[in-house]
């Protein structure tokens, strides 16, 4: 366009004019080079559409997931707005899809789509499990799977609980309390688990001659905080006891433990109760009563003694008499005599279902000895030893209303938020890799409406500052 | 054979610990634990050991005896190492029965253990005659029974109408008398059968109380 003077300007305003021309001129060549490359853009991904009729779009997820990622939704109406249909979908996954994206890819299969991906995701195998504590104290056990030495942080709708490395394969921690659901995060991968509700404790009856054995286990749990009820067989028809002990039944006891043969009277009862569901803990003497036949989760040999001097040690457990107990078949060990490590056959404290509920088996006898002759620490160690075998066996339900009086809703865990890249594989199959023809739609056509934009505003800006130094 | 090597017993069974102590006379009553043996063994089915054994209070062997019998006639001053180990052994849930052998309120065991009590444990608590160590085998409606030293007016001419404790957990940690049950059971199982009634129940009571709770 010529340049028109009206007039003969001083030389500083001309040569503001003639630099405000310069910069028309570039906002026009702007915007003619975006609308250009906007149409070869068009162009070859028409091309391409044409060339890959039955490619799969590729829905990528990058490996640092922001609030504005692309939704699997928009990609689905984008294919159908451009291409007329969805063909097939390739998921290249940086990062574990979300919980949206997962369900729709789903979808998606379900709908006769085929769905494929590919794995690119680093550390992202996570999984994380929320249990309430069958414990007097309350609490929750954290327990998060990811592969070794991977740093995982919990945290609840209060912020960070805690973090841990993990080590084979796993890690957990036990908290007081939670708020709200529990999110695991491990490099790139979140999951998360909802808090279950708090366990419904009950008492516990205990079946024991007078002896320091007896004494002691009553002694360790109700230091611990459990309500506990004792049945001591003492003389000839005469029992002594302990709080109201009755029949043992699960509206009042969440376990039973036998120590020694005075339980023998009860054991039709305790079978019973067993099968409706309550925990029993059979130890010491008692574990060579054959009439509780199939209750017992393992056979005893005979009665070893512990080493001398044992309970001094880091593993004091050495030091008190056991019975080796050979599992069952159907049994699971829960832990071994590090004595005997080596023999894999044997056991220490073995447990199994029986009905409903659930028999622990522990091989040691003389525990109370521990407590008393112990090194500094030994009460508490006593008393979480029996808390946890009382524990691993325990009937306790978990409570229909929380604290406020309101009732406790069930679990709202959407599926797979809990290990959402086992979720996916579950979903959608093995990994598969890069397919070698795809078309990449959210992409290009995003690209393209960015390009359409730039040329609009330059024009724009060209057309005011003719306008204002008024030319045409 | 268990943990605690050649001088242990069987876990199940109980037996009767005696304390020995570096000052006074702890051996004043040696009659004691064979009728207190005789008493369980008559009246329980408790597996007692046939003979009671003497412990060392100063020894870890205390740990394995967790009701002791601790009596006497003269001043008590217990050692540093003595004192130490009570105090663990109470802490850990054993039962010390403490029982002055004079029967005197103003005697020099009497005086010289409470001052040790309270500069170890604290001082004692008056242990209300509707505790459950008075019904823990049998019923003694009225507290701790007289013993005929009292009655007969010996020693500070006085019936002692309540039992001492320290309570720990809400267990009897320490129970202290100055009663003289020491004099009271000190004779042989033999002659329990001049007896009208036998004055070793409640020494059942002590046991099975500490054998239960």
């Amino acid at each position: 366009m010529p340049l028109r003077v009206e007039s003969s300007p001083p030389s500083g305003a001309l040569a503001n004019v003639v630099m405000r021309v310069r910069i028309e001129r570039a906002l026009r060549l702007t915007a003619f080079a975006a609308l250009a490359v906007a149409l070869v853009s068009v162009s070859e991904a028409l091309r391409g559409t044409s060339a890959s009729a039955n490619a799969p779009v590729v829905f990528r997820v990058d490996s640092v997931p922001s609030n504005d990622s692309p939704s699997l939704l928009g990609l689905i109406n984008t294919s159908l707005r451009d291409r007329g249909a969805l063909r097939a979908v390739h998921l290249a996954a940086f990062s574990v899809p979300s919980d949206t994206n997962r369900a729709l890819l789903t979808a998606a299969r379900s709908a006769g789509i085929p769905v494929s991906w590919t794995d690119s995701i680093k550390g992202g195998a996570v999984a994380v499990e929320v249990r309430a504590l069958i414990d007097p104290k309350g609490g929750y056990s954290l327990r998060v799977a990811a592969p070794n030495i991977t740093p995982v942080s919990f945290r609840d709708s209060l912020g960070l609980i805690d973090s841990v490395t993990t080590a084979n394969g796993g890690a957990s921690v036990v908290v007081g309390r939670v708020a709200g659901s529990v999110a695991a995060s491990a490099r790139s991968a979140t999951a998360v688990a909802t808090a279950p509700a708090p366990a419904t404790i009950r008492r516990i009856l205990v079946f024991a001659e007078p002896g320091w054995e007896g004494k002691f286990t009553v002694a360790a749990l109700e230091e611990r905080g459990w309500d506990v009820e004792v049945r001591y067989a003492i003389g000839k028809n005469v029992t002594v006891t302990q709080g109201a002990p009755v029949a043992p039944d699960t509206s009042r006891y969440s376990a039973v433990v036998a120590l020694d043969s005075s339980v023998l009277p009860h054991i039709p009862a305790i079978r019973r109760y067993a099968q409706s569901g309550g925990g029993v803990v059979i130890a010491g003497a008692a574990t060579t009563l054959r009439e509780f036949g199939a209750m017992l989760p393992g056979r005893v040999g005979d009665r070893q003694p512990g080493v001398p001097g044992g309970l001094e040690t880091d593993t004091p457990l050495v030091g008190l008499g056991w019975r080796p107990i050979t599992p069952d078949s159907d049994a699971a060990i829960i832990a071994r005599n590090s004595r005997v490590a080596a023999r894999k056959s044997v056991a220490a404290v073995v447990a199994r279902r029986f009905g409903a509920g659930r028999v622990v088996e522990s091989a040691y006898d003389g525990v109370w000895e521990w407590r008393m002759a112990g090194p500094d620490g030994s009460v508490d160690a006593h008393r979480a030893w029996w808390s946890s075998l009382v524990s691993a066996a325990a009937y306790a339900p978990e409570q229909s209303l929380g604290a406020d009086g309101k009732e406790v809703g069930q679990f709202s865990d959407a599926p797979g938020r809990t290990a959402p890249l086992a979720d996916v594989m579950v979903r959608l199959g093995r990994s598969t890799p890069m397919p070698a023809s795809t078309v990449q739609m959210h992409r290009s056509v995003n690209w393209d409406v960015s390009l359409a934009m730039l040329a609009m505003l330059c024009l724009l800006a060209e057309w005011a500052s003719r306008r204002l130094r008024g030319a045409k | 054979m268990n943990g605690f090597g050649p001088t242990a017993l069987p876990a199940a069974s109980f037996v009767f610990a005696t304390a020995q102590y570096e000052s006074g006379d702890w051996d004043s009553a040696p009659l004691v634990p064979a009728n207190v043996i005789d008493a369980i063994a008559r009246y329980t089915t408790i597996s007692v050991a046939p003979q009671g054994i003497i412990v060392p209070l100063a020894s870890e062997e205390v740990f394995r005896s967790p009701l002791l019998y601790l009596t006497g006639h003269l001043p008590v001053r217990f050692t540093p190492k003595e004192s130490e180990v009570m105090l663990e052994y109470v802490k850990r849930g054993g039962l010390l029965f403490i029982d002055d052998h004079n029967h005197d309120i103003d005697g020099p065991f009497h005086r010289s253990i409470v001052e040790e009590i309270r500069r170890i444990f604290g001082a004692l608590v008056q242990l209300p005659n509707t505790h459950e160590l008075f019904r823990s085998f049998f019923k003694f409606e009225n507290g701790p029974p007289a013993t005929s030293h009292e009655l007969n007016g010996w020693g500070d001419n006085l019936v002692h109408e309540h039992l001492m404790a320290i309570l720990r957990n809400g267990r009897i940690g320490v129970l202290y008398s100055n009663k003289d049950y020491s004099s009271e059971w000190s004779y042989h199982p033999e002659n329990k059968k001049f007896l009208s009634v036998d004055n070793t129940k409640f020494a059942v009571n002590i046991v099975v109380y500490a054998l239960t709770r």
